[in-house]
């Protein structure tokens, strides 16, 4: 149950970010974009024990991030939340990929067309990026949230292996597989994850279906 | 009245425009890739141009002297794309109430606009047509100070394209802003308005009625849109498909309109559908063969020859080959017959006068 916590939380907080990031990059004229799409994408290709080592460096107790965040009483460092935000990073990428795809496939005269009807960028992220990046937001939150349950590197390294407080399933099937004698435990706890990565592709794939054919129906344009 | 001063440049295309639009229809003639386009996102702000100044009304939109450039979204503009740009996740309402600007929608303009008839459809069912239905209400809900229309017709079948100009035959002239028509399609100019604007090369060429845009050069096909108007009296309503109308010394029979015995009418005729001939034929199906005399010739593209002829003191325009014109001997001053089909004419439909 810690597990889907930790996951569940990362990700809905790396969502509006990730939205945000895959908006910019799929809308945006600017210097540095590739760049900024680069450090976006190197959680995924970044050793998870490194990934882990950076969040400890910043954000646990003796880091910048972590003593500046102190003051306000927000502890990440061997906490949950420190998890959470270990699994919502290294999801990120996964999450702004898909979202920054269906917001480029958004067809620019659909924008114009807004625009002559005297809709702001706002109003029309509103009214149209919103709604046709749905799938891609599904696809995302359904991916990140794979990736961020069977985070496991990135984890150990910024906030340990504390039961209770940042044993994820994960790491329990790690800790119970160095004890002698577990082996119902770990199966169990082997049967769990499989049942809610199931679940979670099945919801997700039945959310897609049912939003790309809306959207099939959708934005009609015979050139 | 939109004024219009403007420069701009993509690549090695350039547009260069001087100009102002007054209330009411001009329409921008040109084949593609003159700059018509162009010159209509200018205005629009889709674009920006290099340098000029825009102004509608009192409004300043652009100046590029002052870096003034208002964002597109408050020019408080109407537009109509080649393409029905709707969106599929909203309903037709919610299409048109788009571009409200927070103002309810008439029952009127959804009615002038053929778009009543649509509300309870799925926007992802709807037809070419009836999607530029949709947008033509969108472009209008929020009553514009402009309305810019970019080949509104263009992507239509034939049907639809008639649905969709008479539906802009019956609301365009009671409007008291510019509007700015972009077609390739000279015929389809000429039914709506009586301003155009020829361009060529990025450039304003030719400005006026559509004969003086016709003497200008001539661009590919645009002669098929030649017509002429004629002023008569309804001297019989129709009966059995046939009405006449006289001109004064001699009738002409129109078929389906909706006459009015006695009242003055308009009908036109298109310069291709008229025949010419030195006798008056004998066993004819076409119904009507007035006697005219000719005014002038005019060489025009694709080897033929443009002639107007004296009708009853009106002016009309024939098109015919420039062998024929030969082979006829034809010259200014001759007399001649003009035959035509009483199906061929226009007329019932409000028609802009030239």
């Amino acid at each position: 149950m810690l597990s889907l916590r930790v996951a569940g939380v990362g990700v809905l907080f790396t969502l509006p970010i990730a939205f945000a990031l895959a908006y910019v990059l799929a809308r945006g004229q600017f210097h540095g974009k590739s760049l900024l799409s680069a450090i976006i994408m190197l959680p995924l290709v970044m050793p998870p024990v490194v990934t882990g080592l950076i969040l400890l460096n910043l954000f646990g107790p003796f880091g910048p991030v972590g003593q500046w965040l102190a003051q306000f009483g927000i502890v990440l460092g061997f906490r949950w939340t420190g998890a959470a935000l270990a699994a919502g990073l290294v999801a990120l990428p996964l999450i702004v990929r898909p979202m920054r795809m269906a917001l480029e496939n958004v067809d620019p005269r659909l924008h114009e067309a807004l625009k002559v009807a005297g809709h702001n960028r706002w109003q029309r992220l509103l009214i149209l990026d919103l709604p046709l990046a749905v799938p891609g937001i599904a696809a995302g939150m359904v991916l990140g949230f794979a990736k961020a349950m069977g985070e496991f590197g990135a984890t150990i390294t910024f906030v340990a292996n504390i039961p209770g407080e940042t044993q994820t399933l994960s790491l329990a099937i790690f800790s119970a597989l160095q004890s002698p004698g577990t082996e119902v435990l770990v199966w169990t706890m082997v049967a769990i994850s499989l049942g809610i990565s199931v679940v979670a592709v099945v919801v997700s794939e039945t959310l897609v279906e049912r939003f790309s054919s809306r959207q099939n129906r959708g934005v009609v344009s015979r050139a | 009245m939109l004024e219009l001063d403007v420069k701009a440049a993509r690549g090695d295309f350039s547009v260069e425009a001087a100009f102002s639009f007054p209330v009411g229809l001009s329409a921008l003639v040109g084949t593609s890739g003159a700059g018509k386009s162009s010159l209509l996102r200018l205005i629009a702000g889709l674009d920006q141009p290099r340098s000029g100044k825009i102004v509608l009304g009192d409004t300043l939109w652009f100046e590029g002297k002052n870096k003034v450039n208002l964002p597109t979204h408050k020019r408080e503009i109407g537009m109509v794309f080649q393409t029905g740009l709707v969106l599929a996740h909203k309903t037709v309402m919610q299409n048109i109430e788009l571009g409200a600007r927070g103002a309810a929608v008439s029952e009127k303009l959804l009615e002038l606009t053929g778009c009543a008839e649509l509300l309870n459809r799925p926007v992802g069912g709807l037809s070419g047509g009836e999607q530029q239905r949709v947008m033509l209400a969108r472009a209008l809900a929020g009553r514009p100070k402009l309305l810019l229309l970019d080949e509104p017709l263009s992507s239509l079948d034939p049907v639809s394209r008639e649905d969709l100009q008479n539906i802009m035959l019956r609301l365009f002239p009671s409007m008291e802003i510019p509007i700015l028509y972009v077609t390739h399609a000279f015929e389809e100019a000429v039914r709506l308005g009586n301003n155009f604007l020829r361009m060529e090369g990025g450039k304003i060429v030719a400005q006026g009625g559509a004969r003086e845009v016709l003497a200008y050069g001539s661009a590919m096909g645009q002669e098929l849109g030649v017509s002429s108007i004629l002023h008569g009296i309804v001297a019989s309503e129709v009966k059995n498909g046939v009405g006449i109308v006289s001109l004064g010394g001699q009738d002409i029979e129109v078929s389906a309109a909706n006459l009015v015995k006695g009242k003055k009418t308009a009908i036109r005729l298109w310069a291709r559908d008229l025949i010419l001939s030195y006798q008056r034929p004998q066993g004819l199906s076409a119904r009507n063969c007035l006697a005219a005399r000719i005014v002038t010739l005019k060489s025009v593209s694709f080897g033929q020859v443009l002639v107007e002829v004296d009708l009853e003191g009106q002016k009309v325009s024939a098109l015919i080959l420039g062998k024929t014109s030969e082979e006829m001997a034809l010259a200014a001053g001759q007399k001649i017959f003009l035959i035509f089909k009483s199906a061929t004419i226009e007329s019932g439909t409000p028609i802009q006068m030239l």
